[in-house]
């Protein structure tokens, strides 16, 4: 847990962490590089797929080798692919940004899928080995709650579409209320204003279940 | 409790309030509040139900900042 929030800050800051190493992803038998991608602007349908692919096999990959009952960080998921994934480590934000919002979705979608498999396994009698935690959050391990907050998100944006985008990058993402910032081409403070104004609605919404 | 409905009126003003109201400092909060919404119980009343709920969420979930330090 320590190793993966100290991952966390030193992403949050720049450098250093990130080891060298060639990234190139493969999707139906063609080479790839993340990083042209991102730099030629070519993001949605094309990033998606590859991001998700990444987190998804990261994911199971950690499944199989932890200690049952550990938890797993999304945040640090999703920081571990950007490293496998793109060459450039000092990628310009309005690059990044790019990466990070597929990655937000791919999390939620891994995070989704994770919830109802764990579900399903309770009702069935079989314990859960392993749990995913989102960003920021002090509950973990409860997939009921995932489901429920994700399904609260798809409501708030239909009311207010950047606090919804917001909520997600923070969630699923990992990002800090700069990097959101950078990521919206916004003022920190309007995401502060809309964080908070997401939590507030999200717990209403949540309908105090808690 | 129910959720208030998702094309609630006031809305986007209860939005702007309520964060003017958390970059005031607290002494200063109520009489915010009350000017803001001055002539409005309706509007009042959505500003105050959803400072109440993010008082619910940090019980809840923590602050909302990320636990890396950010």
């Amino acid at each position: 847990m320590r190793s993966e929030a100290a991952g966390v800050r030193f992403w949050g800051r720049g450098h250093g962490f990130w080891e060298p190493q060639v990234a190139l992803a493969i999707m139906d038998g063609e080479e790839r590089d993340v990083t042209r991608l991102l730099q030629d602007g070519a993001m949605g349908k094309d990033l998606f797929p590859i991001v998700y692919e990444e987190l998804r096999a990261l994911a199971q990959n950690r499944m199989g080798g932890e200690r049952a009952q550990h938890t797993l960080q999304a945040t640090a998921l999703v920081h571990e692919a950007y490293m496998r994934l793109v060459r450039d480590r000092d990628m310009q934000w309005r690059n990044r940004r790019h990466f990070f919002g597929a990655a937000a979705e791919a999390m939620r979608r891994v995070l989704v899928d994770h919830a109802r498999r764990v579900k399903s396994e309770k009702r069935g009698g079989e314990r859960a080995r392993l749990s995913i935690s989102v960003g920021g959050l002090a509950r973990e391990d409860d997939p009921e709650l995932l489901l429920a907050l994700d399904d609260a998100i798809s409501k708030l944006e239909g009311e207010d579409p950047r606090s919804a985008e917001v909520a997600r990058l923070r969630f699923f993402a990992g990002l800090a209320n700069e990097d959101v910032a950078k990521a919206l081409d916004v003022s920190q403070r309007t995401v502060a204003r809309d964080w908070a104004y997401a939590r507030a609605r999200l717990m209403e919404l949540l309908g105090d279940e808690e | 409790m129910t959720s208030p409905p998702r094309t609630h009126p006031d809305a986007p003003r209860a939005k702007e309030i309520l964060c003017d109201v958390l970059e005031c400092p607290p002494e200063e909060r109520a009489r915010l509040i009350a000017e803001r919404c001055s002539g409005s119980r309706g509007l009042r009343a959505r500003v105050e139900a959803l400072l109440a709920a993010l008082g619910r969420w940090a019980e809840v979930f923590g602050s909302g900042e990320c636990r890396s330090g950010d």
